[in-house]
């Protein structure tokens, strides 16, 4: 690494090289069976170089010729992307790992004892199908630049998704554990799901018209990717998206409190560094409601005459593979801060309402507009506080700047969205389609 | 290198192994208004190695050949420990030994135009868009990413294939105050740099409808009559019908599997499906799958009734259907699972104009704009559409979201054009993304479509 640094530097006015190695290994339970173990190790590089101020990218999985990895990013150089930032000098911060050992130990066939027992228990518990998959994930990611930069971090994580699915369909309710060591899954989160699937087992009509939607934990994303893709500084420096002359405004009700931590221990992948080196730092995105301002990476950030904030990622939507991406503002450690009100006081609380356990098609709407038109997957319809099944065909719809304004209940405690960590948000006047 | 593969399937103590090598060049320029983002041209390479010991089959992928050794130890690891668990044993069709070498037919290989024009190209496009009235930012990429695969197995099946997929793509965004409404655009495929050149018209057309948008009302929800668009057709086909012609996808769901038994009567007469990713010169085509299975064509649906589903080796013998051609990986991080290629609604005898009348009140909706699945269950976007009266299409509508369920929707469609269109981009995310999963078809009517909507 240190070699293609010297390399790299040599040819450019500043080097950055980035180092990735993942060793994850799957396990996936389908209809109580073992039905599939996959066990990898990849690896990789990405050279970046800065030169007269154009930006030079290249990035290999094997570091079999340096020369040639170098000659790729200088090739680059050629009509490519102009910045003006320069890369960080050393960071003087106190780093963590956020690594538990025994992720190490874990063997497939550990894997399959642990989560078997899951699937046991639930099979008693509830009629349908059981399918569960489980994965461990050791990770390290070191950062070299030729300012001095030398950064690097540990990280693991043990992952658990389960899903009930209701007789014959497709359609479940999920139980999703997330924790950077092989932890057992909390019994009141094993409870609450059976409890929430008993109730769905019924199929109901609900009819056109709006009443509160109560977005859970793992659907809550579905509403603040949109206000991810509104407040990142890409979108501000294309002079687009509706938050663009809105720093300072109240934009949603003053019950929500969106913020981006990723000092939080307590959550998987807690980062003390970005995907370029630079500090992270706790954002409170939304406070009470009133936006605050974009998030940067070092390269937005200058475009737009700002500080950085230290949200410069190798991520894409879908996810991709980090070495052949290249880093843009990115949020990746969001929650609401949790209200006052207990989860089944909030059901009780509903006259006419939708619980969304699982949406389909959230990435389908006019996103950096706010809008959303999702199908319920499932939803749970509740009325007079009491949940009377699962909804057929149903659709909720409208605009996050609009509906974000209702808000009117948030739930006391967060719970593992698959990637971060929300509460229950209740809203009111929300547009639902059914067929009823 | 196929001699050095092969070395390796020869140490391996087990039933059946085989291991894929893959490099994978990926170009790629990108610009993001008027800036140009991102350029440049790199490799990947590494290896996937499959074993079948006792019954039970492990994958392990490693990117460096020092790491082989021990990708067999994990792959060999996890049969056993399949085998232990008393997971339902694997066995693999039967399938003739193969050795071959395949070179695709292009129309101008793109690894022979230089770095220059590709920027060229893209930046004029580009160009093109931001000088179009009120539209205030782009997105356009060009991805170039062309597979070296070279597959042995334990066989002795010895079998490369290189497949280049060419695209230019992206979002034109149009704005009016604090509204901004934006267009997919995409032309591209995997029969040469050709496709890509030329294409103002498309561009231009996108551009214009994007502006439009901002004057559409968004759409009224309730439930419609619908005509889709033959892509949006082919997004229900590929996404709500094909994924259950996967045999991997429900072969451990018993409720699904009994639906979708051969014979079972599932569409109205209306609806022929058909794979076939040995269409020459569209996105979905090639010759060999990863586990080197020769693709043909199967006829899934024909006049509503099933009649075929896509296999790997495991899930053929698992079903006790033929072999098909439809192991498919992204690259060398992934073991291969079963896909589509090229999938689509087969062509009726009505023109547009006569099912638009037939339509006669309610939504044309035109291409797809992301689309899920879950079981029967499936919500599509559609770009843009219009309200139909009497057969006559009417004002522009906007955020148009469909959902319904794959068996009734089935049933509700009432007739389809005469015309199949196919898509020039992929994109399937089925756990690894297919960007060579090729849809499309004719203009489709159906009934009874539930549409969400704010008002």
């Amino acid at each position: 690494m240190e070699r293609l640094l010297e390399i790299a530097a040599a040819v450019s006015d500043q080097a950055e090289v980035y180092f990735v190695e993942t060793d994850e290994t799957n396990i996936e339970i389908r209809n109580s069976e073992l039905n599939e173990i996959t066990s990898d190790i990849q690896s990789g590089f990405s050279l970046r170089i800065i030169k007269d101020g154009a930006m030079g990218i290249s990035y290999t999985k094997n570091l079999n010729d340096r020369d040639e990895l170098v000659r790729n990013a200088v090739e680059s150089l050629e009509g490519g992307k102009r910045v003006a930032f320069d890369f960080p000098g050393p960071s003087g911060i106190a780093g963590f790992d956020q690594f538990d050992p025994a992720i190490s130990d874990t063997r497939p066939g550990d894997l399959y004892d642990r989560n078997s027992e899951l699937v046991r228990f639930l099979n008693e518990r509830i009629t349908g199908q059981v399918d569960v998959r489980a994965t461990t994930v050791e990770k390290t990611v070191i950062i070299k630049n030729s300012n001095g930069l030398d950064v690097s971090q540990k990280r693991s994580t043990y992952e658990v998704g389960s899903e009930m699915l209701f007789p014959n369909t497709e359609a479940g309710v999920s139980i999703l554990h997330g924790s950077i060591g092989p932890t057992g899954i909390p019994e009141k989160n094993i409870e609450r799901a059976i409890s929430l699937y008993t109730a769905g087992l019924p199929e109901v009509d609900v009819s056109t018209g709006k009443m509160v939607v109560v977005f859970l934990p793992e659907t809550v994303f579905s509403l603040i990717w949109r206000i991810e893709d509104a407040s990142s500084g890409r979108v501000f420096h294309q002079k687009i998206g509706p938050l663009l002359d809105r720093e300072g405004d109240k934009i949603f009700s003053d019950k929500v409190t969106v913020i981006n931590d990723p000092h939080d221990t307590n959550i998987i992948n807690a980062r003390w560094f970005d995907d370029e080196g630079m500090p992270t730092q706790k954002l409170e995105l939304i406070k009470n409601g009133v936006f605050n301002g974009p998030y940067l990476d070092l390269d937005f950030a200058e475009k737009l005459g700002r500080t950085p904030t230290g949200n410069g990622f190798r991520a894409a939507v879908w996810g991709g593979d980090e070495i052949t991406l290249t880093p843009s503002p990115g949020l990746a450690h969001l929650t609401i801060l949790p209200g006052g009100t207990g989860f089944d006081d909030i059901v009780r609380n509903i006259d006419k309402g939708i619980l969304v356990l699982g949406v389909l098609g959230p990435h389908s709407g006019n996103i950096l507009n706010g809008d959303f038109s999702m199908g319920l997957n499932p939803g749970l319809y509740v009325e007079h506080g009491k949940i009377l099944g699962r909804t057929r065909d149903a659709m909720i719809s409208g605009n996050i700047y609009d509906v974000m304004q209702n808000v009117i209940m948030i739930e006391n405690e967060k719970g593992f969205s698959g990637s971060c960590y929300y509460p229950s948000v209740a809203i009111a006047d929300v547009a639902v389609t059914g067929r009823g | 290198m196929i001699e050095k593969l092969k070395k390796i399937v020869d140490g391996v103590e087990a039933d059946f192994s085989d291991i894929r090598y893959e490099v994978r060049k990926d170009t790629r320029v990108v610009f993001r208004g008027r800036d140009l983002s991102e350029t440049g041209a790199n490799s990947t390479d590494g290896f996937v190695v499959r074993v079948l010991k006792n019954g039970g089959f492990g994958f392990s992928a490693v990117t460096k050949f020092e790491d082989i050794a021990t990708a067999v130890t994990r792959a060999t690891d996890a049969a056993e420990t399949m085998a232990g668990a008393g997971a339902s044993p694997v066995k693999l069709e039967r399938y003739p030994v193969m050795e071959d070498s395949i070179t695709p037919n292009l129309n101008e290989d793109p690894l022979n135009i230089s770095a220059q024009e590709k920027v060229e190209i893209v930046e004029k496009y580009n160009r093109m868009l931001l000088n179009e009235p009120e539209i205030a930012s782009t997105t356009l990429v060009y991805s170039e990413v062309n597979r070296d695969r070279y597959y042995v197995n334990s066989e002795g099946a010895k079998i490369d294939e290189r497949l280049i997929t060419t695209n230019i793509s992206g979002a034109v965004i149009a704005r009016r105050g604090s509204l901004t409404q934006d267009m997919r655009v995409s032309v591209g495929g995997s029969d040469g740099f050709s496709r890509v050149r030329g294409r103002e018209d498309v561009f231009l057309k996108r551009a214009r409808i994007a502006r439009e948008l901002l004057d559409a009302e968004p759409v009224r929800g309730g439930k419609y009559r619908v005509v889709m668009s033959p892509l949006l057709a082919g997004v229900f086909t590929h996404e709500a019908f094909g994924h259950f012609s996967e045999a991997d996808i429900i072969e451990k769901n018993p409720s699904l599997r009994s639906k979708m038994e051969l014979g079972a009567k599932l569409g109205s007469s209306a609806v022929t499906i058909i794979a076939d990713s040995t269409l020459p010169n569209q996105l979905g085509f090639y010759r060999y799958d990863d586990e080197g299975v020769a693709v043909k064509p199967v006829t899934l649906m024909e006049k509503g009734i099933l009649t075929g589903r896509l296999h790997s080796r495991r899930t053929a013998a698992a079903f006790g259907e033929d072999v098909t051609g439809h192991c498919i990986a992204e690259d060398f991080r992934y073991a291969p699972i079963v896909r589509m290629g090229t999938i689509f609604i087969g062509a009726g005898t009505k023109s547009f104009e006569e099912l638009l009348k037939d339509l006669d009140d309610g939504l044309y909706l035109i291409d797809g704009k992301g689309g899920q699945t879950a079981g029967e269950n499936f919500t599509f976007g559609a770009q843009y559409g219009y309200i139909v009266e009497n057969g006559q299409i009417g004002p522009m509508i906007r955020d148009i979201n469909i959902m319904g369920n794959l068996f009734s929707t089935l049933k509700n469609i009432v007739a389809v054009s005469d015309k199949v269109e196919l898509s020039e981009r992929g994109g399937c995310g089925k756990g690894q993304t297919n960007i060579r999963s090729n849809l499309g078809g004719p203009h489709v009517l159906v009934e009874d479509m539930v549409v969400g909507g704010v008002s």
